[in-house]
């Protein structure tokens, strides 16, 4: 099925129905022109509106991202930084407490680079990865979806700022409250936040229970949850745990992150 | 001799390595760089940091492809800074925690991601600006995000619906025109 750039709008403002949006995902996995022009209006509209902004997909990135790399990794690039750094130094040098602040925190970030790195080496060398592992390396494979309703009004705006400035707890704290007055059903993407606030929040129990709240909802993202509450288990270090809900994710039929889930699965094995 | 211009000046400094020169930059542009950093959640050193990856974002676009900066030095080291920084805030709120950790090992595929992205945003400015005054207009209140209504207010239309018809069109134009440019397609591909 072809669609229009206006069904692609649709689409994207979360006008489509349960089953337009499962046809629409499903053709979107086999189709690279439409995916082509979803990609231009997504970028469109995170490029342009104000405060928000397009992260490039580095699993897919371009020649020209790669020959920034290569050049920025070099010996030349090594030496802009290097004479940057100088510069900077040199400025900061003029203002003694703003000096101190930054050759500590230069070679604090230095020091701590190397080691991490050489205990990172040194434990991938010697042992297989643990729940907390995987959960780091996994738990960025899928962006959280906007909040942003244009017809609901600036009620969640309190919640993004809150996310901007830092304050996740806060921000924690504004959503449950919000949740728990809101009428129901909620809109499930609500859970999917709370869900990754509490698990990034070391607060795993209460991921686990949010998160099943989402797979119970039977929403049309209740099969999400089955890859949030394997990287709860994750972080809970019960990998058995973490392989049954991708397994559930994988019987769902859900196309949700499922190459990650693949590899994650694979891992587990 | 041709003159140059103080910001043309400063660009040719940094790309032939002047630290003379990257050090005056320094004195004269961190200070803004470091309060908007300081009003917009970041600490001194977030601005530190941002300063240095701006720096080398314009390098290596310089030195890897062309970079040809229309309006001033100042200018545009400021919104390719603050670009940055929308960059590294969104990309923290989707890692929430863990975030120095995160990006200890990667802070050159960051800069190479951040151009990309800088090089991009430059690309649908220029796309947005050649649209009809209508198109701009409605789109920047859209992408203000005002309501509907809000909008239908501002551009005088008739109710909501009118505006998300004429949103569409609009939208489907500034799509249409970064598509069909070959500068796009070399960005993603």
């Amino acid at each position: 099925m072809s669609y229009t750039d206006e069904q692609i709008m649709s689409y994207l403002s979360g006008d489509f129905s349960e089953l337009d949006e499962n046809t629409f995902t499903e053709t979107l996995q086999e189709d690279n022109e439409l995916r082509e022009r979803v990609r231009v209006f997504r970028e469109m509209d995170a490029f342009l509106t104000t405060g928000d902004w397009s992260l490039t997909d580095t699993v897919e990135e371009g020649d020209i991202a790669r020959q920034y790399k290569a050049f920025l990794s070099g010996e030349e690039g090594k030496s802009y930084a290097s004479v940057i750094e100088k510069s900077a130094g040199n400025y900061f040098n003029e203002t003694p407490k703003s000096k101190q602040v930054f050759v500590r925190f230069g070679r604090l970030a230095a020091a701590a680079s190397v080691l991490l790195l050489a205990v990172a080496a040194l434990f991938w060398m010697t042992s297989e990865p643990s729940g907390a592992e995987l959960y780091a390396e996994y738990r960025d494979s899928v962006p959280l979806p906007s909040l942003a309703n244009r017809d609901s009004g600036v009620a969640l705006d309190a919640y993004g700022q809150l996310m901007s400035a830092g304050e996740y707890e806060a921000a924690l704290d504004w959503l449950s409250r919000y949740m728990e007055k809101e009428p129901k059903p909620l809109n499930p993407q609500l859970y999917l936040h709370k869900g990754v606030l509490e698990l990034n929040l070391d607060q795993a129990d209460r991921a686990i229970k949010t998160f099943g709240q989402l797979r119970d909802s039977r929403s049309i993202d209740a099969d999400k949850a089955y890859w949030y509450l394997a990287l709860a288990y994750l972080k809970k270090e019960q990998k058995a745990q973490a392989r049954v809900m991708l397994e559930q994710l994988a019987a769902s039929g859900s196309s949700f992150n499922r190459e990650a889930a693949a590899k994650l699965m694979k891992a587990l094995d | 001799m041709a003159e140059h211009t103080v910001g043309e000046d400063y660009l040719r400094g940094l790309v032939e390595k002047d630290e003379r020169v990257v050090t005056k930059i320094y004195q004269e542009l961190y200070p803004k760089i470091q309060k908007y950093v300081l009003s917009n959640g970041g600490t001194e050193d977030d601005a530190r940091d941002l300063m240095q990856k701006s720096l080398m974002q314009m390098v290596v676009r310089a030195k890897v492809r062309h970079l040809e900066i229309k309006t001033s030095f100042e200018g545009y080291l400021f919104i390719t800074a603050r670009n940055f920084w929308l960059r590294i805030v969104k990309k923290r709120n989707l890692e929430v925690t863990n975030y120095e950790l995160s990006t200890l090992h990667s802070e050159d595929q960051e800069v190479a991601d951040s151009a990309v992205e800088q090089e991009k945003w430059e690309l649908f400015q220029e796309k947005l600006a050649v649209l009809s005054e209508n198109c701009r207009r409605l789109l920047g209140f859209f992408f203000k995000k005002l309501s509907y209504k809000e909008i239908a207010t501002a551009m005088e239309y008739a109710n909501e619906n009118v505006v998300k018809q004429r949103m569409f069109k609009c939208k489907q134009k500034l799509k249409d025109g970064i598509q069909a440019d070959f500068r796009y397609n070399e960005l993603i591909r």
